[in-house]
């Protein structure tokens, strides 16, 4: 049984703001997007901030959404759940999203995020001009900038894991943090 | 061409093509779902679209949230425009709020990559 209360203090202790675990349908993205779009209007952080947060919240929920609309036909567990977590610390908020994923998939993720992790802000200006000018949106609508804006949007290095569900599917989580200091 | 008007929604821009008028309004927050979806009509909307010798045009963008999927499928529209402008009369604003740094930079961006020229416009914020 859930101790509701020790689960609250929990979710206190560690300031989130919003924690969601479940279908990452389209509805249940947006209302989130809108909680969370109130909870930032009344934070005391800049509105440079609060415009970056919900630019990253945006991409971040996008992404799940992606990922979940069409569900990955080699992966065999029922895949279309995801969670979500945003948290608020003195210095800075974090974003949390995890989500299953093809194995296929995984080589190819790993190396665009450590390339991305890897460019300081300026070699990102260039590199994202670039992925645009070859860019090609895919059939659902997401277009390889996402993750580099993220990276450029926190200045802070994106962190991800894949956790291994069984051959053919991994959990992949990541985490942003954005500072609240400028 | 036929007038098109596009009611804004939560996730996406009120949008305005005014052939007569020669006006044409992005405005609001650009984050669909599907952006390429969603600009599809746009798209081909401009591809029948062919501008009068005698006329002047304004295209204006006054974005306040641009996804970066939307950014793509805004930077095709552009590339479009600037394919049908064979006579140099359609002039493009991208307006920012004043410090908003990162809506600046994607105007600077087509600028240089779509080789059209955006007049940059800050604007004040209340």
């Amino acid at each position: 049984m859930v101790n509701t209360y020790q689960l609250y203090e929990k979710m206190t202790n560690g300031n989130i703001l919003l924690s969601y675990k479940g279908d990452a349908s389209k509805d249940v993205l947006s209302s989130m997007l809108d909680i969370l779009e109130s909870k930032l209007k009344e934070s005391d952080v800049s509105n440079k901030t609060k415009k970056k947060m919900y630019n990253i919240l945006v991409e971040c929920l996008q992404n799940l959404y992606h990922h979940t609309d069409e569900p990955d036909p080699t992966i065999e567990i029922e895949n279309s759940s995801a969670i979500f977590m945003v948290s608020r610390q003195t210095e800075n908020f974090k974003i949390f999203t995890g989500n299953y994923i093809s194995s296929n998939d995984i080589e190819g993720l790993k190396e665009r995020i450590e390339h991305i992790n890897s460019l300081d802000l300026e070699s990102l200006k260039a590199y994202h001009k670039e992925i645009l000018n070859n860019g090609q949106i895919s059939s659902k609508g997401g277009g390889g900038l996402g993750l580099i804006d993220m990276r450029r949007k926190s200045q802070n290095k994106l962190n991800f894991e894949f956790h291994k569900v069984d051959e053919k599917t991994y959990f992949f989580t990541l985490e942003i943090t954005i500072s609240t200091n400028y | 061409m036929r007038k098109l008007i596009v009611e804004a929604s939560k996730t996406t821009p009120q949008i305005i093509l005014d052939p007569i008028k020669g006006y044409f309004l992005f405005e609001g927050r650009s984050f669909p779902e599907n952006s390429k979806k969603f600009y599809a009509p746009i798209l081909e909307w401009f591809e029948g679209f062919e501008p009068l010798h005698n006329k002047d045009y304004k295209l204006e963008f006054n974005l306040s949230y641009i996804s970066s999927s939307s950014i793509i499928s805004i930077f095709e529209l552009l590339k479009k425009v600037h394919k049908l402008d064979k006579l140099g009369n359609i002039a493009i604003f991208w307006k920012h709020e004043h410090d908003d740094e990162s809506i600046r930079q994607i105007g600077e961006d087509f600028t240089k990559l779509a080789q059209v020229s955006l007049t940059l416009e800050a604007i004040s914020t209340s």
